[in-house]
Parts: structure tokens; sequence; C-alpha cells
């Protein structure tokens, strides 16, 4: 019989470390290197270079002063994350517009080289535009951090039904808006 | 992820600048965990960083047009049908480093028309291809301010094949696309665009060899994007240089320089808007997984070595186009001139 033996995690899980990192913050960096990359381009993507630098850094400082807060049921913390990431997002939203506005009303700001595309992106652009913001922001987790609907549910704290049915939504009228 | 999930995420990754290294990240967010965020020169930095962001983009990515040195004709003289590309481009370097300084105060002022294939891919799995044309003008003076003006036609040119006219009457649209007219005095502007700043590009060395060093190994003025497909072709690196007011004597080491490269030729001489010019031709690869390689072909005036012409031809098929097609075409006039605003007769 085997008792008192200590289980090895050689790989501690997300919540497990952001409960250590309570007593021992410097636990909290290994979250930060686990995750930095998906939370970064999630913002680089829609905000640009330093709005993303100025909102990740937001996001992990955010992440650690709540890290007491967080639900230890959810091993995987990047939904928490990229929920956290959502909000300081959003005070970078005229980035988004601005890149958008920018693409919708351009065929291609490549001006050389042998590729030149004029495909929907305007369009595209200008429908993502039009989207409730509601809608937008899943549509984004799922198609920018390749969340699936259940941790999209988790990160924005919302019904995993609603997240279906604003995904939805959002792709019914993107499609809209380039075959127009 | 279906298809719109794909096309936004296309949208949004394009032109992407890389993950920072991770210390630099952690950083930041240590900045604030200590207690930082929040203060009012932690703002005002974000601020700062913020604004230059924007200013930057006005012109990021945007700026490349294609010309080669058109200031005045020089003596004519016949190239000999036989002499290669390197020694063609050589004899053009003779004759071009004869050619005038752009003067202080004044404008080096390009115009080019260009037709490009277009390809659009649709949720359903349709790909619709045309040919679209448009007009671009570019200023830029002695003192690194920059003016572009781009309009782009309303109607299709052409189309590759006659499936891709019917398909592109069904599918897609031109819109009026706006006017773009923008002028930016920044510095850094200025680099965004061109790879280097007006006074790096005015000190480039006039040698051959260390002008290649310092332009061609140079990723921000070599490496181009296009709808995220990454090549290197020197060719549009001498296109960039070509398009800002340095000395003549570089402008004729960049001929050379091009002279030494591997994988350039002579193709037959041909004429462009009734004008004779000789061809040269480099051969470069996009991407060996996707198979693309194309020549990017130069056509330059043999009295003075402007370039009055250039084409992208695909050597593989593309969009129904046979293997061997010229798909975007670019046509050209540079002029000096007085103001940012002026426009040499002509247009």
């Amino acid at each position: 019989m085997i008792e008192n033996v200590p289980v090895l995690r050689v790989v501690p899980t997300d919540a497990e470390l952001l409960a250590a990192s309570l007593e021992h913050p410097e636990s909290f960096r290994v979250l930060f290197e686990r995750h930095y990359q998906p939370v970064w381009r999630f913002l680089v993507w829609r905000f640009g270079g330093a709005a993303a630098e100025d909102a990740c850094a937001e996001t992990f400082a955010t992440a650690f002063a709540e890290r007491g807060r967080y639900d230890h049921s959810y091993a995987d913390a990047r939904p928490w994350l990229l929920g956290i990431a959502v909000n300081h997002g959003r005070r970078h939203a005229r980035h988004e517009r601005g890149r958008l506005k920018k693409l919708a009303g351009t065929v291609s700001r490549t001006p050389s080289g042998p590729t030149v595309g004029l495909d929907p992106r305007g369009d595209l652009a200008q429908g993502l535009l039009a989207l409730d913001g509601r809608d937008r922001e899943p549509l984004l987790l799922l198609a920018l951090a390749d969340l699936s609907y259940t941790q999209i549910a988790i990160a924005l704290d919302i019904p995993e039904g609603t997240v279906r049915s604003r995904i939805n939504r959002a792709r019914r009228q993107l499609k809209e808006a380039i075959q127009q | 992820m279906n298809e719109i999930d794909q096309l936004v995420q296309e949208l949004y990754a394009a032109d992407a600048p890389l993950t920072p290294a991770p210390e630099a990240l952690w950083a930041s967010v240590e900045s604030r965990i200590g207690a930082l965020a929040g203060s009012s020169s932690v703002r005002r930095r974000r601020h700062r960083r913020r604004f230059a962001l924007a200013f930057g983009l006005a012109l990021a990515g945007a700026i490349v047009l294609a010309f080669l040195p058109a200031l005045r004709h020089s003596p004519d003289g016949a190239i000999p049908e036989n002499a290669s590309a390197a020694q063609v481009l050589r004899t053009l370097a003779d004759r071009s480093s004869a050619l005038p300084d752009v003067p202080r105060g004044s404008f080096l002022y390009s115009n080019d028309t260009r037709i490009v294939l277009s390809t659009s891919s649709y949720p359903n799995g349709t790909s619709v291809s045309a040919f679209i044309r448009q007009h671009w003008q570019l200023w830029v003076g002695r003192d690194g301010s920059v003016r572009q003006r781009v309009r782009t036609e309303r109607e299709y040119v052409g189309y590759p094949t006659p499936r891709a006219r019917r398909l592109a009457r069904r599918y897609t649209k031109l819109r009026d696309f706006p006017l773009e007219d923008t002028t930016t005095h920044s510095l850094k502007a200025f680099r965004d665009g061109f790879g280097m700043t007006l006074s790096a590009m005015r000190r480039l060395p006039t040698d051959p060899s260390a002008l290649a060093r310092a332009v061609l190994a140079n990723p921000r003025t070599r490496v181009w994007y296009a709808f995220g497909v990454r090549y290197n072709d020197p060719f549009e690196a001498a296109i960039g240089i070509s398009l800002v007011p340095v000395r003549p004597a570089t402008r004729a080491a960049m001929l050379r320089a091009l002279a030494t490269l591997p994988h350039v030729r002579r193709l037959p001489d041909e004429s462009v808007a009734g004008r004779p010019t000789v061809a040269v031709a480099y051969r470069f690869v996009v991407s060996e997984s996707r198979h693309d390689a194309y020549d990017h072909v130069l056509l330059l005036d043999p009295a003075t070595g402007a370039l009055l012409g250039s084409r992208y031809v695909s050597l593989f098929p593309t969009a129904g186009l046979p293997a061997g097609t010229a798909i975007n075409r670019w046509t050209y006039r540079q002029a000096v001139v007085p103001t940012l605003h002026s426009v040499p007769k002509g247009g």
C-alpha cells in the first residue's frame, strides 16, 4: 500500500501556478511565459504594436492583481487572461477602428510586388466596423485567439449558447457584407 | 474555424509585427506590478508612443512606386544587342551618373500608371481575378517631406479569362475608392516608407559593392511584403531608392550593383509608350512551398538609364493565365518640380 507519497506534477496547471503565486509571486512569471504569445497576438492583431504592448502588460498586471479571485476549477487560465485582454483592449478601440477604416477604403496598401489582391478585405473591414461590439468580441476570440465556444463563454462571462448565437449572427452579417 | 473566421484572421494578421522578446514584455508587466501603473509619467510615455505609431502608420507600407532616374535625356548611344545584362547595366550607370542632382528646395516627382492582376477569394470558395488600374504620384523633397497621391479607376480594365470576366461581374464590384492624398514631414514615416532616412540615403556609398552591402543586404530596404507573402527582390530595393532624391552617383552605383547580381539576364529590346528600351530581368522565388516564382523585368531608357516600364512575369500558371504571362505592368515618368503640389506638363 502506498501512502503519503506526494504526487509530483512536473508541469503545474495554470490554476496551481496562480495559487502558488499568492505566496511566491515569482511563479506568476511562469504563467506569463506560458501565455504571453497568444495574448500578445490577439492584441497586436487588433490594435497594433504600441497599443498592444501597453494592453498586454496591463492584462498581465491585472491578472497578477486579481489572481486571488481566480476560479481554480479552471485549470487553463488562457480564457481568463484573454477576457482581461478584451477589457483592456476597449481602451484601444480607436486604434482598431482606425485600422479597419483604413482597410475599408483601400484596394491594396502594397503598391508593388508580384501579388496584388483586390480581395474582399475592404468589404470585410466595413462589415466588422458595422458589427455590434457584443457580436464582434466572441467572433474575434474565436478567429484570432482560437478559443472554443466554451472558452469564449468563460472569457466573456456569458452563457455558451449566447456565444454561439452571437458568433453565428456576426458570421452571417460579415458574409452578407462581402457578398453584396 | 469557418471561411469567414479565416478571412477575419487574415485581415487582422496582415502586416502584424513580430512578437517581442518575453523579457521586454515582462519588463513592462513588472513595471506595472511595481505600482508604477497609472503614474503621470507612464501615461505621458504611452501617449508619446501612441502618437509616434499613428504618425508612422500614415505612410507605412504604402510608399513603393517603381522608378529609376529620368531627369533628362543624355547623349544617345545604341547598346549592342549581344551585350549582357551586366554590360547593359554598367553602360547605363555611366550614362546616368552625368545626370544632375535634385537641387535643395526642389522635389523629385514620380508618376506611374499600373495595371495589376487582383485576385479575390470568397467564402464559398470562388476565386475571382481581374485587372485594375491605379495612378500613383509621389513627391519627395530634399528636405525629406513626402506627398503621395493614389487614384484607383472604378472599372476593371481586363480579365485573364472569359470565365474570370463572368465571375467578376457576378461576385465583385469596384467601389469608388477615395482619392488618397497624404503629406508627411516625419523622419520616422520616411524611414518606414523607404527603409532609411533621406540623409542616410544621401550618404549611401557610391562604391557598388559597399552600396550593395548597405542596401541589398538591409532587410528594411530589400524585403517586401505583399498580402502576407514575404519575398526578396533586389530590383525593388533599387526602385525604392530611385524614388528618392539621392545623389546621381548613388543612382549610378545602384545600377552597377544590380549588374553584379546572379539571376539577372537581358531580354530582347522593346518599346514603352513609343520609346525604345532595353530590358533586364531578375528571377526570384516567392515561396518554394507554393512554387511561386517571377521574373521582375525593368525596361530602361538606353540613353539615360531611366526606368520607363516594368512588369512581373509569373513563371507558373496564375489565375488561368499560362506560365510566362505578365501579370502586373507599370509605366513611369519622373521630373524635378519646385513644390509639393507642382505637376509637370503631361501629369
